[in-house]
């Protein structure tokens, strides 16, 4: 048992090391302690916002991180920071130091769990197997990380399988990932029956969320709610299952207990941005404006420090003071984003026409126009500042304006670029209720659907009658008018790609290929299409897409 | 100043150990790189500064534990059910525990079957044993052995050692005390806190209809006290 690890190891001192901790005598202590062990290169941070500044502009091979950071974000901020914004190599070693072992680590128990918890204080000997372990780890689920980031899920299922035969010490790691792999990978049946299994185990809060995800991706809603009741009553501390028991309540158009369960979570944990702007959301729809305005207050507060900061905050507290018989103070926290996110345009998009909400509030609608015009001069230039929040509002200021044309046009705008999204069109459908636009709307809804569908059914029927010469050209047209529609750009990158399949490759054509690829990809990450679109791309060229970043 | 300016005494005490907790961090390591150099020069002091890095780890252990308490008591103790390579974790309990080992020239044993998972709570069990190996150095002779294996739906961890035995008040069934308050005297010196703390982590670990428990005895094969834990 009595190694001598006074030399350093070779291998270690070309790995790059981030320290971050707050208390500047043990960062040397912990070089020291580094240097030791063999590692040269080894940067410092001090608080959270400069540990995810270092994690951006620098990939490291492992991040040791203390819980406890001071004011501002903490340990488990800065990991949910840099996975959110994919800012961390899944092959980076990130292991969270802490000065006990009790609340924090459950509190990312589900879905940002570090690597390692390191308990303060640890001789040099445990961190260095630690290490070395977590380095053999990362080293054995390299080759599944490359399949994934590619999209090739049915090849990384395989590789999976393979190491849980050889390396049964990463056993728990390789369970998880072949969970969310089956789930990546459509395979919905397999899933279920995986993590059946798994339960069989024990309740592993990783299994239960797949499991509740999977029912809910099935449409099971109520056993999805079940699942994740059962998974809050065993352990009150897995935020992740009351934002997704939250979502499937919301689904089954349980409004006010979508809210109450919210509101535990904030209860539980009131930092979250995203989670705070839900329940502002939520309790906006259910005319609760005090839980609304709170919610969203905090959120705008607790956004100051985080990367989930957003306009939305601003243009929800604003909307709230509005309807809260406020507007202009509504007006003021509108400016104030102005400022926060004046070099972001998508941002002052939507900060505009929240702006004409208020103004129409205030009974100003010349002041609401020159917001609305404003807007819709940034779409018109670019797109892909049109979502369909910022098109509601748009609407919504329109039509209470009394241009029932122009607003009816962006209503239908996003009714047929996410023909297939129930929850927007339901969306849609109560704004008409509720602008009265009623007994018309609900058949022009209807046709404005059954539009996209027949566009897109003839396109499909001209390239199984196998004029793809015809069948591109139908549907470049069909994404010039529907540029924001999944369905539309995946049916067009297809045409190409069989025609190149059977022509042969054709660099413009393939450029096309890679732009309606990545509009899917930036509209929906998640579209079930999209590996299998990948994969017939990979057949065509070795050219990279744009949003995919290579795992070495 | 009023009731709700007062701050509670609780609340004080956590902050403070927090505080605490963060200069014998510093003392331990320091003191950790001062023994390796003073092993390689060879100086006399080798030995003493072996037993400071204990005493100060026991410290640091009680330390932890009152912090585990403390929040226990504000809101009920919360696992983090994973699945574990045993293996693993009694090899990271043992690395912790390498410098007193070599130090007291202990002998120490781990019988564990490659092969064996189980479903727990890493940090909280991991943190248990390192306390039960901690109060074994006290009392055994030069021998200690862990063993883990599973069994009739629980797996089963013991640590047992060569020395004297646990006194008789230590000895425990399996059954969870009726009045924990009994078993924690502050009279012998001994708060029995380690054993409540480790009471509460094996009973939050459930399963169907069964939980944890913890068994104290003196009929290990060593010849001394066994402490054994079982987790459903």
């Amino acid at each position: 048992m009595n190694h001598s690890h006074d030399e350093p190891t070779k291998a270690w001192s070309r790995k790059k090391v981030l320290l971050v901790d707050d208390f500047r005598n043990f960062i040397v202590t912990m070089r020291n302690m580094l240097a030791s062990l063999g590692f040269v290169i080894i940067d410092t941070a001090h608080n959270g916002e400069e540990a995810v500044d270092r994690i951006m502009s620098r990939r490291y091979d492992i991040v040791l991180c203390d819980y406890n950071l001071g004011p501002g974000k903490d340990g488990q901020q800065v990991l949910e920071e840099v996975k959110q914004r994919q800012l961390l190599s899944p092959l980076t070693i990130f292991m969270m130091v802490t000065a006990e072992n009790s609340l924090e680590m459950v509190m990312g128990a589900a879905e940002y769990q570090p690597d390692e918890y390191l308990i303060k204080p640890f001789t040099k000997q445990v961190l260095e197997k630690k290490i070395r372990r977590l380095m053999e780890k990362k080293e054995s689920i390299r080759r599944i990380e490359k399949k994934m980031e590619a999209m090739e899920y049915q090849e990384a299922l395989e590789i999976c399988e393979e190491l849980i035969g050889q390396h049964p010490q990463h056993l728990a790691d390789l369970l998880k990932i072949k969970g969310d792999l089956l789930i990546k990978k459509g395979a919905y049946e397999e899933a279920q029956r995986f993590f059946h299994e798994i339960s069989s185990l024990g309740k592993f809060p990783w299994a239960l969320l797949g499991q509740g995800r999977i029912n809910y991706l099935q449409g099971r809603y109520e056993e999805a709610e079940k699942i994740y009741r059962e998974l809050i009553r065993a352990n009150d501390k897995i935020m992740a299952a009351y934002d997704e028991l939250a979502k499937t309540l919301t689904k089954l158009g349980r409004f006010p207990q979508a809210q109450e369960i919210l509101m535990q979570a904030v209860e539980v944990s009131p930092k979250a941005v995203r989670r705070q702007r839900e329940l502002g959301e939520i309790a906006l729809r259910n005319q609760d404006l005090d839980t609304a305005q709170k919610a969203y207050s905090r959120a705008v507060k607790e956004g100051k420090f985080s990367c989930y900061k957003s306009p939305d905050d601003y243009t929800g507290l604003a909307k709230v003071l509005a309807e809260n018989a406020a507007p202009e103070k509504g007006l003021k926290v509108l400016q104030e984003a102005a400022a926060e996110f004046s070099q972001d345009v998508p941002s002052l998009v939507r900060i505009s026409v929240a702006k004409s909400v208020a103004f129409m509030k205030m009974n100003k609608p010349e002041q609401a126009r020159k917001e609305i015009d404003a807007a819709m001069k940034i779409i018109n230039k670019d797109p892909a500042t049109f979502n369909p929040a910022v098109g509601m509002d748009l609407a919504r200021t329109l039509l209470s304006q009394g241009d029932g044309k122009l607003g009816r046009e962006f209503l239908r705008r996003i009714v047929q670029s996410n023909h297939e999204d129930e929850t927007i069109l339901s969306n849609v459908k109560e704004m008409c209720k509720e602008l009265k636009l009623e007994g018309e709307g609900e058949k022009w809804l209807e046709e404005a659907v059954e539009e996209v569908v027949r566009m897109n059914n003839e396109g499909v029927r001209l390239v199984q009658s196998g004029d793809l010469k015809t069948a591109i050209r139908y549907f470049e047209k069909a994404t010039e008018t529907l540029p924001e529609n999944k369905l539309i750009n995946a049916n067009a990158a297809y045409a190409l790609m069989l025609y190149l399949k059977a022509k042969g490759p054709e660099p413009d054509k393939l450029t096309k290929v890679r732009n309606y690829l990545s509009r899917v990809h930036r509209l929906d990450a998640d579209y079930p299409d999209l590996p299998k679109l990948v994969s017939i791309y990979r057949q065509l060229t070795q050219v990279q897409l744009p949003w995919m970043k290579t795992i070495d | 100043m009023d009731e709700n300016h007062r701050l509670d005494f609780a609340d004080i005490i956590a902050s403070t150990i927090h505080d605490t907790k963060n200069t014998i961090g510093m003392i331990f390591n320091t003191l950790e790189e001062m023994t390796a150099r003073c092993g390689r020069q060879g100086c006399a002091h080798h030995q003493d500064l072996f037993l400071l890095q204990y005493e100060i780890k026991r410290l640091n252990n009680g330390l932890i534990r009152l912090l585990a308490l403390y929040k226990a008591q504000k809101v009920p103790l919360s696992v983090n059910i994973n699945l574990h390579s045993l293996r693993d974790c009694l090899e990271e309990v043992i690395d912790q525990n390498e410098p007193v080992l070599i130090s007291r020239g202990i002998d120490l044993e781990l019988d564990c079957p490659d092969d064996l998972f189980w479903s727990f709570d890493k940090g909280l069990v991991v943190g248990i044993l390192d306390n039960v190996l901690n109060n074994a150095y006290r009392y055994t002779k030069n021998r200690l052995k862990i063993t883990a294996k599973k069994e009739g739906g629980y797996l089963i961890l013991g640590v047992e050692d060569n020395g004297p035995g646990y006194p008789p008040g230590f000895i425990m069934d399996g059954s969870f005390p009726e009045d924990m308050t009994k078993s924690v005297s502050f009279l012998t010196g001994n708060t029995g806190l380690g054993l409540y703390f480790s009471l509460l982590v094996a009973a939050a670990h459930r399963r169907e209809n069964r939980r944890g428990y913890i068994r104290i005895a003196n009929d290990g094969a060593l010849g001394g006290g066994i402490f054994t834990l079982y987790l459903p």
